[in-house]
């Protein structure tokens, strides 16, 4: 075994293990925060959840598109990124109204948590309608350069790279790619400050200080004098910004599709209960955990062994515990081992 | 009948019989049998989220799963076997078999010896001791069982129809709709024994995960489904239309232009409407064996569990088992409908269950319809199964019509190529606001519980 072998053992692992998990940990961190928020202020597993997320997208891939024939280009930040605020503000516009001409019925008339989960599922329904009908049913891709004689050219998705050569050039026998794709890399940024915004906002304000009183008791909050319906709208503007966040930057990162964010739904909602209901930071570390989880458990640890044992092994099977098609049974079971033996949630949330 | 509501339940008939119509004398005669038949399977199956949600409170996310499992037996049940196949794996199959059963026993062995025993053995261990010998009999019977699967994929078999899977036992299909009963109502059993007690959201995200799985196993399990190849023809209980074809042709003349059908169509709407009548007679023996059982003392037990399961369990009451016996029951309703459904298509296609149609357009049959009350639940069927059928023709007839009115009107607008596929999603929003306009404005659906 050789220092080269090594090294492209261990960049494999970080490039195709960690970096992918990583990636899906912080689009599931995204998703869940706004989830738990939601769950521990209005009381309710919202299923439209996923949809928001692939409408902030859809939005985005529009922005984009308009951008891109005016003639605007930013190189090196990809076009989608200036779209992004357009994607959030229609997001939480978008959500204020579902619970203004929606949810809001029910709360006043103080309909148990079933009524809000099957409404969520009607809201899912129509969103789902919406995003299709404006959209189309088709995949799309952001790296595409709209022409205008109608024609799209494909742009170079190498652009979009950032490559580390510097190994390639100080080591002989190394063959690995270590890659980071620029969504990917602005998708840390965003994740990491709307992350550490987010615990300011709570620790620091009164408007958060007031979230986390409604999220432990409504009734006592109430009396002190606090919000209540500031509160929720709130809430929905943080979701609604993540949602945003996470759908535009994931459809960046692979390609914008009308069931974007469906099997995000389950994960997320495990990252959520996993962490305990109505904490977001809880939420983030289950994300990170479920998605971890999730990717090593479908990873192929093939050439790995293959760099370290080079033919001691028989190579023609895949080495992953799950087969990739059971890659969502995962987050499935770390959920149901939480349900039964901690439905607290690791961090002691709250029992709903 | 209570009185008040048997003006809702006329109304209600009417609602379904002008569809009906409309879809007679838009589409076609045959269309519409069609959407009838499927009608009356799926009320089979809402029949058992009624009882699961409308007797019991339970709320079960899940409902493809079960309806996918039903279809599975059926065709399962129905298509014979595949010879080649199993002289190329059966015997590796087996003995996968066998090595889980084993694995299986010795866990149970250990869980009864824990229980029974006079030994003290601390909870986790005996937990760490049963998740290794489910690890290592996972890794004993794995290399065998991918070589195994390979062999049967790859046999070559006389019939390409049929290449692929271990086929089936080649029984008749009535025994395959009991079977798909069966299968969900085990599948339920073990899935309730865990989710069960859990409070209702996260029963609902339970659920709709237990059903992402089993549909993603039958959908890449190819050697047991067949998977994207996809299982054609399953038989009927009665003469196919091919089948009546060869009747008719044979010397049996049916005269049916006195219904608008026309002489080609004859032998498609008479095998249609003989579906829909075994069809029938199995939702109304399903549907009385309902109402008994609502009636009797265990229905007013479950009654007063899903009211107040806290009451109930002061009274004396086992909650948890008597959700576990209903969730149970339900499951075997919505296998059976599953089961019929397939058969009915002549088609098992694992790939065509997506959870909107086949989970949450039957929570939106149940609650438009009336959850707690059987013809509720059926009427809800038949009425939202046609109205998410007939809002497709209607929207592209608007579309269409929409896109020449914009044509003509704008210079140099180009409606998008795909306006047939979007104007198909203009059915998810109609029973999305059907779903929310209920819960809004009248929660307790069009015909209520008495």
């Amino acid at each position: 075994m050789e220092y080269a072998d090594l090294l492209n053992a261990g960049v494999y692992f970080i490039n195709k293990g960690l970096l992918n998990a990583f990636k899906i940990g912080s689009i599931y961190a995204l998703g869940a925060v706004g989830i738990t928020l939601v769950f521990g202020i209005l009381r309710f597993a919202h299923f439209a959840h996923g949809d928001m997320m692939t409408f902030g997208a859809l939005i985005a891939f529009a922005g984009t598109v308009i951008l891109r024939n005016l003639g605007i280009n930013t190189e090196p930040i990809p076009t989608g990124l200036l779209a992004l605020p357009l994607a959030v503000a229609a997001t939480i516009i978008l959500a204020l109204i579902i619970d203004r001409h929606v949810y809001a019925h029910f709360r006043a008339s103080k309909s148990p948590p079933v009524v809000f989960v099957m409404t969520s599922i009607g809201v899912t329904f129509i969103l789902q309608g919406i995003i299709r009908l404006v959209g189309g049913t088709g995949d799309r891709q952001f790296f595409f350069t709209a022409v205008s004689n109608g024609e799209s050219i494909r742009e170079d998705k190498g652009r979009w790279l950032v490559k580390f050569d510097w190994l390639r050039d100080h080591f002989d026998g190394f063959t690995q790619k270590l890659v980071i794709t620029m969504p990917q890399l602005w998708l840390f940024i965003f994740t990491a400050v709307a992350l550490v915004g987010l615990h300011y906002f709570l620790n620091h304000t009164r408007t958060g200080k007031a979230m986390r009183a409604v999220s432990d008791n409504e009734d006592l909050a109430r009396i002190s004098g606090i919000d209540v319906g500031r509160v929720v709208k709130v809430t929905w503007v943080i979701a609604g910004t993540l949602a945003a966040i996470a759908g535009t930057l994931l459809a960046m990162d692979t390609q914008y599709k009308p069931i974007l964010a469906f099997n995000l739904l389950l994960p997320m909602f495990a990252a959520a209960i996993m962490g305990g209901i109505g904490k977001p930071f809880g939420a983030v570390a289950g994300a990170f955990i479920v998605a971890l989880a999730e990717t090593f458990a479908v990873f192929d640890w093939r050439p790995i062994a293959g760099y370290l044992f080079a033919d001691r092994f028989d190579m023609t099977a895949s080495m992953a515990l799950v087969p990739a098609e059971y890659k969502l049974a995962v987050p499935f079971a770390i959920l149901v081992l939480v349900l039964i033996w901690r439905p607290t949630g690791i961090f002691k949330g709250q029992v709903l | 009948m209570n009185p008040a509501n048997r003006s809702r339940v006329v109304i209600a008939t009417a609602l379904i019989i002008a569809l009906f119509l409309a879809a007679w004398f838009m589409l076609s005669p045959v269309t519409a049998l069609l959407y009838l038949s499927t009608g009356l399977a799926t009320a089979v199956i809402v029949l058992g989220l009624n009882i699961q949600w409308g007797y019991a409170g339970l709320f079960n996310a899940g409902i493809l799963g079960f309806i996918a499992l039903g279809g599975y037996a059926v065709m399962w049940v129905s298509v014979p076997p595949v010879p080649e196949a199993i002289a190329a794996g059966g015997a590796g199959l087996l003995s996968v078999i066998v090595k889980l059963a084993v694995t299986a026993i010795c866990i149970w062995v250990l869980h009864l010896a824990a229980k029974r025993l006079p030994i003290n053995l601390p909870v986790w261990l005996l937990r760490t001791l049963q998740v290794s010998i489910a690890l290592a009999g996972y890794i004993w019977m794995k290399t065998e069982f991918v070589i195994a699967v390979e062999a049967i994929e790859t046999a070559d078999t006389l019939d390409q129809t049929m290449k692929g899977f271990i086929g089936g036992l080649g029984l008749p299909v009535l025994l395959g709709w009991a079977v798909g009963g069966v299968f969900a109502g085990i599948a339920a059993w073990f899935i309730g024994k865990v989710t069960l007690g859990l409070r209702s959201d996260y029963l609902a995200i339970a659920t709709l995960g237990i059903a992402e799985i089993i549909r993603t196993f039958l959908k890449n399990a190819d050697w047991l489904t067949r998977g994207t190849l996809t299982v054609s023809p399953i038989d009927w209980p009665v003469p196919t239309p091919r089948e009546m074809n060869g009747m008719l042709e044979s010397g049996l003349e049916i005269n049916l232009k006195w219904l608008g059908i026309s002489a080609e169509q004859t032998a498609t709407a008479v095998g249609r409407g003989l579906f829909i009548a075994v069809s029938a007679i199995v939702l109304i023996i399903l549907v009385l064996m309902m109402e008994r059982a609502l009636g009797s003392p265990w229905g007013r037990m479950m009654r007063a569990i899903r009211d107040n399961e806290d009451a109930a369990a002061a009274m004396g009451k086992n909650v948890v088992r008597r959700q576990l016996e209903v969730f149970v029951l339900g499951a075997i309703l919505m296998g059976i409908g599953g089961a019929m459904l397939v058969s009915l298509n002549t088609l098992f296609d694992p790939s065509s269950y997506h959870p909107p149609r086949y989970t949450f357009l039957i929570w939106t049959m149940l609650i438009v319809g009336g959850s707690g009350n059987n013809l509720g639940a059926v009427f809800g069927a038949l009425f939202i199964y046609m109205l998410w059928e007939m809002s497709e023709p209607i929207a592209q007839f608007l579309f269409f019509g929409g896109a020449d009115m914009l044509t003509a009107l704008i210079p140099g607008f180009e409606p998008p190529v795909d306006l047939a596929s979007r104007a198909s999603q203009m059915r998810v929003i109609v029973i999305g606001v059907a779903l929310i306009a209920t819960m809004r404005y009248a929660p307790k659906g069009v015909i209520p519980e008495r």
